[in-house]
């Protein structure tokens, strides 16, 4: 019998408020106490509005963050931040890290970019880039690629090690777009998926890699390795008919809602997706998900959207 | 005869664009009525008086904004024809952006809210409803003012069909694919006949329109064109088709891009021109060795697969105050030439649009692109 949930995989889009309060902030206008406060108010609308969804896991909506590698590009020890490049084929772009020196954490990476104290115990869901994903999009000066990969891995692990000794996560997920962006060869998929072990060692949360962005198959077979317990597909980039052909020993997220365009799915249309995956699967859960991060989409749109998950799950419920 | 004997030298000079707006059509202070007064002596704008005083009652020139965004276009076209540039434009100083204000001239289109771009840059974007149409043509009264006003010839930017379907969501095209098997193959054609739709019912006519109105030169901006190397055919069919029975020069502007991903499709637009960024990613020493022009490698591509095209070579960086001397300008054209084995095909241009450099700066740059041209030319002799 397979449950489902609806779930968020990245960041949500900034209110204008909100993008008018870090404007008058980076002009001087206010005070960091003012622009906290305007954060801390509009994450909590936004775990409010999953909660009264009924989401298992609730995100904060990652709302201070600039791209999904600054907090690490930021934090890290060794590493710089460059000039903008391309965030895959999106009109959207992130500061490039530059690999200076030897990747260490001397300090609390996320401290100041997550707001989990409104979710109750064991609901909150963190996001962080799969360690090659930020690896691969970096610039490494001087350093050979595995030695950066496994100092991050390593920092990760850490800092999520960290935040669990102070708060009871729900789901800590891998955003890996890096591995299905373009088929990768084995041995680096192999090292990718070694980095993502290397960073979920001893950590308690379920845990959940996400490949947007690409076909999911380009990540076959060394992702199903991997001992992540869910693992989530963008469903607008992979074909239904091949991902079906694999036995999935674990949860998936499916990801048929566009994270990237703003027509609102027909709920009958992604239910008899999910069903017709169901016809050769059955795993024990399975997460209704955007295909990425809905920062793609205005905020009145995404908003939209995370409603339209938990419709798709009630309609899928009704069904069953 | 004098314009046509202007641009048969080598290296002429050409702008791309955009230029930061006028000061008076920022909020209105005694600093800025007299930084107009500077910019309007030194630029030699006719009825700079009449402007003064209009910009003393500000009330008053706020109620008359019309007149302001005129004299913005003018002070703008001056601007370049005081540095001396061959081919002119007016700054965009009535164009928002280059996005949203065409689209608010098409029909069965609708801005739904802001999404980000970097950081805390966003945009408006919106979607396509249905069958976009053009409901009456864009930048025509634009056209029709600079014209009347330039003492150069004069070349009009427009953004491309392929860039404004990039840019925007689809809740229409995509309806008619759903049923496909494979959703990347869905996206594909959907896009297909929403960038086709918009070359034939939005560009073509509006490109008309100008030509009509006298256009000779039109640029087409196709900065989203590389960011999905498989649709750069897709680019160069719907330019094909927005400028198909046009009798204009027509140059095709790509910059910030790896501009490999254009080749070998490009070879099949019917263009005479393209204007692309190579200043920043050049060094800024003076010499004519290939450590040095390393902005300039990329010319072997067109000299391998278009060499019958006119290349615009970014020889300033918009992006930088740094103030490129007339010597360097020459020697990356000197350069430019030199790989693409035929000079008569280079025009001296910038990287892309001004405006993110102040009048001031974007001055300074401008007089060293003439000067440096000029030297180029004087080698040639």
């Amino acid at each position: 019998m397979t449950s489902f949930h609806p779930l968020l995989v990245g960041i949500h889009p900034r209110s204008e408020k909100l993008i008018k309060t870090f404007r008058a902030y980076s002009r001087k206008k206010i005070s960091l106490d003012e622009l906290n406060g305007t954060l801390q108010k509009e994450s909590r609308e936004i775990i409010k509005l999953q909660l009264d969804l009924n989401y298992r896991y609730v995100i904060d909506g990652m709302l201070r963050w600039h791209d999904l590698l600054r907090p690490l590009a930021e934090k890290l020890d060794g590493v710089e931040i460059d000039g903008l490049s391309r965030w895959f084929d999106n009109n959207l772009f992130y500061k490039k890290p530059v690999i200076m020196d030897e990747v260490k954490r001397t300090d609390e990476i996320l401290k100041e970019y997550i707001y989990p104290s409104d979710v109750p115990d064991g609901r909150f869901k963190l996001i962080l880039p799969d360690p090659f994903t930020f690896t691969s999009l970096s610039e490494l000066r001087r350093r050979r690629f595995d030695d950066v990969l496994f100092e991050v891995s390593k920092a990760m692990n850490e800092e999520i090690k960290e935040i669990e000794m102070k708060i009871k996560l729900g789901q800590v997920q891998l955003s890996a777009p890096s591995l299905v962006w373009r088929k990768l060869d084995e041995d680096s998929l192999e090292m990718a998926t070694d980095a993502i072990d290397e960073c979920f060692k001893g950590v308690s949360a379920e845990t959940m890699i996400h490949l947007p962005f690409g076909d999911a198959l380009n990540s076959f077979p060394q992702i199903l390795d991997t001992r992540v317990n869910v693992i989530g597909f963008d469903m607008t980039s992979t074909k239904l008919r091949e991902l079906r052909e694999y036995r999935i020993d674990r949860g998936v997220g499916l990801g048929f809602v566009d994270g990237r365009n703003s027509l609102i799915e027909d709920v009958n249309f992604v239910r008899r997706k999910i069903e017709a995956y169901l016809e050769s699967n059955e795993p024990k859960v399975i997460y209704i998900t955007p295909s990425c991060d809905l920062e793609h989409l205005p905020r009145n749109v995404a908003d939209e959207k995370v409603k339209l998950l938990k419709r798709i799950v009630d309609e899928l419920e009704e069904a069953e | 005869m004098r314009r046509l004997s202007e641009l048969a030298k080598l290296f002429p000079t050409q702008e791309v664009g955009s230029l930061s707006k006028a000061p008076f059509l920022k909020k209105i202070t005694r600093e800025r009525i007299e930084e107009t007064k500077r910019w309007g002596e030194l630029l030699g704008v006719e009825g700079l008086n009449e402007l003064l005083n209009l910009l003393s009652d500000p009330d008053k020139a706020y109620k008359n904004m019309d007149k302001l965004y005129d004299y913005a276009s003018l002070f703008a076209i001056r601007f370049f024809e005081k540095a001396g540039l061959d081919v002119v434009w007016d700054g965009e100083q009535k164009r928002i952006e280059m996005y949203e204000y065409p689209l608010n001239y098409v029909e069965n289109f609708k801005f739904l809210g802001v999404v980000k771009v970097w950081d805390n840059e966003f945009y408006r974007k919106g979607a396509f409803m249905g069958e976009p149409k053009l409901k009456k043509p864009y930048h025509l009264d634009e056209f029709i003012f600079v014209k009347k006003h330039a003492r150069k010839e004069v070349k009009i930017p427009i953004t491309g069909a392929y860039t404004l379907a990039d840019w925007s969501f689809d809740e229409h095209y995509l309806k008619r694919y759903l049923d496909l098997e494979d959703p990347i193959k869905a996206r594909r054609r959907a896009k297909e006949d929403l960038v086709m739709d918009l070359a034939k019912n939005v560009l073509r006519p509006n490109i008309l329109a100008l030509v009509e109105a006298g256009a000779k030169r039109i640029q087409i901006d196709e900065p989203a064109v590389t960011s999905k190397p498989e649709e750069v055919p897709l680019m160069v069919e719907a330019l094909n088709e927005s400028i198909k029975g046009i009798n204009a020069k027509i140059t095709l502007h790509v910059c910030y891009s790896d501009y490999r991903m254009l080749f070998p499709h490009i070879a099949e637009a019917r263009l005479d021109q393209i204007s692309i960024e190579c200043a920043n990613r050049d060094t800024l020493e003076l010499g004519l060795d290939d450590e040095k022009r390393k902005g300039y490698h990329l010319l072997d591509y067109f000299k391998e697969y278009t060499p019958w095209l006119e290349i615009a070579v970014g020889v300033i960086d918009v992006h930088t105050n740094f103030i490129e001397s007339p010597e360097l300008v020459r020697d990356r054209l000197i350069y430019a030439a030199k790989r693409l084995g035929d000079e008569s095909k280079i025009v001296a241009c910038n990287d892309c649009g001004l405006r993110t450099r102040s009048w001031d700066i974007a001055f300074k740059k401008e007089v060293n692109l003439v000067k440096g041209a000029e030297l180029a030319r004087e080698l040639f002799k």
